[in-house]
């Protein structure tokens, strides 16, 4: 087998075999499921698998290098105007692109669709451009998120206590699957060009800024239209009783996700052919790689968003209305922190992120620990959310706390780890996280009786919250250990008694 | 102080593998006390256009190296064919490079290896490396042509190579806005290749992908001491 296909297969595998299994166990033990609805959702599982494995590829042999390639020529331009203009349109057409908003717009049935998604589009694109322009100038990034993050605490006071929830919950979701290959590769173009000592710290930070226009765009619109609510529906789960049923209803979704993701897909491949003609930057070969790795990314995010939203968002809501209707409901947050440790992995843009991750690093940070990182952190705001559930605690004393602490720490921690911090935010709360535990929460807290509006919502707020502090805590471990081994390399050198001269070596010569 | 002489055989090995057996080699080498090594992330060359075209064709490499007394070498050369099985198709292959000069304290470090009585092997058994009919060849050329460079090298005989992203540094074409300093990039492609092959490879790519085209490429070789885990 091909060594590439074996790679993809196995990583394919093992972002979603667990989550999976875990489902299939509670399943046996906790909340017996209809045979059917068993069926519907491993077909759901075989399609991830698949979207997942086409969609990893398409990441790296399209939107990486093609993120890589704007980042690059964009440096090289030199004019200030010509830079903003670019990254701003960038950001903006990107984020139209972007699945999840839909679903995002959908949810905010009183504000007009078009008027969300082109505010968030215009918030994205500013703090893209602001984000390119930080490194320009070489602002601090950790004062630049303090400053931007005390401005979204304080509009927050000004918008109904119904809407708060959703309004966090944004940012995290329009940094999706299309989104996030793109801008770090922009980053890390934008970087690998520059010969000075903070190029590589400065390869992260893009996404974690954009992910705070669409949360302060939906702050501000919300204190215009004053939105009551939001709309949901959750999601039943289809009647199927043959194999050709579960069939049917997989083949009646698939036309609506291939003409969303063909819909998403276009504007970037403007953006290709815009590029190419510019910047003759492709070879021909590799021109055609790109065009092939774009089909990748169409045909893995279609099977990706059918298998999630038909096989697993109706098993998502199921199991919450399930374990919280049951006596033992403390139990959900055990088990939705199992889910959650075991959840982030099945998030498409987690991967990219972690291979981008480990190759600027160059092996320093791994995917593996950043892969451990991101499962605590997620299990932990899972958990959060699930106490939040069952209590309705106010999602202000989670998310203030939480961001003086990702802020705090940001001031101790080397200056990589809080871009990789505050981008792994907005990437670990992607389409899994929207279609599995968003519908978790939604259907515990119908069980339980409570406001779906302030306690079911905001859990995607917490996924892209938790793993700033996760990451940074690492951050600190990986500072003290560099710390020991400079003390003793200090030790081992001072043993050499170092006086650096240069000694010429010649040949034994052979016998 | 002046520079000062001294008889001794050090050589550097160069690993070129997976990622993952790059990690065994970690613990390979801290088992036989290397005091230092250093590894970076390259590619490695797709074996087939179509294949190269679907995306399927480069594999993530990691190159690592260290420094070592010649004999160290190729015995450690040996060990790691053995722990890793280079020789089978994508394991990856390690050679050592001649080093003519050294700074005192790497000299040092290395010197504390020989102390250890066990680990010296016995001349007979060095044998079984292949000896220098290798040569290492590099080009180094602009972004995007390094499948140029192994389209050019293959048919010359060239097996695979591996590439790896660069800058180039202290020319005229760095340029300086804001507090940035950007620079030109390059890809610089390694290729293992017989001693014989080795000229009629480095002019098809001299041809090919030289100052003249494009890729505005250099190419040079370097001798190579000794070679494991080439599939001939």
């Amino acid at each position: 087998m091909n060594p590439k296909l074996k790679e993809k297969t196995r990583e394919a595998l093992t972002a979603v075999l667990p989550i999976t299994g875990i489902v299939l166990v509670l399943s046996i033990f906790l909340v017996p499921m209809e045979l059917g609805t068993i069926v519907m959702f491993l077909v759901g599982a075989l399609m991830l698998v698949v979207g997942m494995g086409f969609f990893q590829l398409g990441a790296e042999t399209a939107m990486t290098p093609l993120g890589e390639g704007i980042g690059v020529q964009v440096s090289k331009t030199r004019r200030i105007p010509v830079i903003i203009l670019i990254c701003f349109a960038m950001g903006a057409i990107i984020t139209i692109a972007e699945p999840d908003l839909q679903v995002l717009a959908s949810q905010v049935p009183s504000i007009p669709s078009h008027v969300l998604i082109l505010t968030i589009a215009i918030g994205v694109g500013i703090f893209l451009a602001a984000a390119i322009l930080r490194i320009l100038f070489q602002i601090d990034l950790s004062t630049l998120l303090i400053g931007l993050y005390v401005v979204l605490i304080g509009v927050s006071f000004f918008i109904p206590k119904n809407f708060l929830a959703i309004a966090f919950d944004s940012g995290g979701v329009t940094t999706g699957p299309i989104t996030v290959p793109f801008i770090m590769a922009m980053g890390v173009g934008l970087a690998s060009v520059r010969g000075d000592k903070n190029a590589a710290n400065d390869s992260f930070g893009l996404v974690a800024l954009s992910s705070i226009g669409p949360i302060l765009a939906v702050l501000i619109l919300g204190c215009f239209f004053s939105p009551s609510e939001a709309a949901y529906a959750t999601v039943g789960v289809a009647d199927v009783v043959t194999t050709q049923d579960v069939v049917r209803v997989f083949l009646t979704d698939l036309p609506h996700y291939a003409k969303e993701v063909f819909v998403s897909i276009v504007p970037i491949l403007a953006v290709l052919f815009l590029f190419q003609l510019v910047s003759r930057r492709y070879q021909r070969r590799q021109f055609k790689r790109v065009i092939i790795g774009f089909g990748y990314t169409y045909i893995g995010l279609v099977l990706f968003l059918c298998g999630v939203n038909v096989g697993f968002a109706p098993v998502g809501a199921l199991l919450g209305n399930e374990l919280a209707g049951a006596a033992w409901r403390w139990l959900l947050i055990p088990i939705g922190m199992l889910i959650g440790y075991y959840i982030v992995k099945a998030e498409p843009a987690i991967q990219v992120l972690n291979h981008q991750v480990e190759g600027v690093t160059n092996g320093a940070i791994s995917a593996k620990s950043m892969n451990r990182c991101l499962s605590i952190g997620v299990a932990a705001s899972v958990g959060l959310a699930m106490l939040r559930v069952l209590t309705g605690l106010s999602i202000y004393w989670i998310i203030i706390p939480g961001y003086i602490i990702a802020l705090a720490l940001s001031r101790l921690v080397p200056k990589m780890f809080i871009g990789i911090a505050f981008d792994s935010g907005g990437v670990a709360s992607g389409p899994m996280t929207t279609t599995f535990l968003l519908p978790l929460s939604i259907g515990a807290c119908e069980a339980l009786g409570g406001n779906v509006m302030t306690d079911a919502f905001g859990v995607v707020a917490l996924v892209a919250l938790t793993p700033l502090i996760a990451v940074q805590i690492m951050g600190l471990q990986y500072k003290y250990k560099l710390k020991k081994a400079e003390a003793s390399e200090m030790k081992e050198s001072a043993a050499f008694g170092c006086t650096d001269e240069i000694i010429e070596l010649e040949e034994v010569s052979e016998k | 102080m002046s520079a000062d002489n001294r008889t001794a055989s050090l050589r550097m090995l160069v690993l070129i593998t997976m990622p993952k057996l790059a990690q065994k080699t970690t613990s390979l080498f801290s088992e036989g006390r290397i005091p230092i090594q250093y590894q970076f992330r390259a590619q490695g060359t797709a074996s087939s256009e179509i294949m190269d075209i679907l995306g399927l064709g480069s594999i993530e490499k990691t190159i690592s190296f260290t420094m070592l007394p010649k004999a160290f070498a190729d015995d450690m050369l040996k060990k790691i064919q053995k722990r890793l099985g280079l020789g089978a198709p994508n394991s990856g292959i390690a050679f050592t490079l001649a080093i003519s000069g050294s700074s005192s304290p790497l000299l040092k470090m290395i010197e504390g290896l020989r102390t250890e009585p066990e680990q010296i092997p016995l001349e007979s058994e060095v044998s079984e490396v292949q000896d220098s009919e290798y040569a290492m060849i590099m080009a180094i050329v602009n972004q995007g042509f390094s499948e140029a460079v192994m389209d050019a090298a293959k048919p010359s005989g060239a097996g695979g190579g591996t590439v790896f992203h660069s800058r180039r540094v202290g020319d005229e074409e760095t340029m300086k806005f804001w507090g940035i300093s950007v620079q030109q990039e390059k890809e610089i492609v390694i290729i293992l290749a017989k001693t014989e092959n080795k000229m009629t490879i480095m002019q098809s790519i001299g041809e090919k992908c030289g100052m003249r085209s494009d890729a505005h490429g250099i190419v040079f070789s370097l001798p190579v001491d000794a070679v494991v885990g080439l599939n001939s």
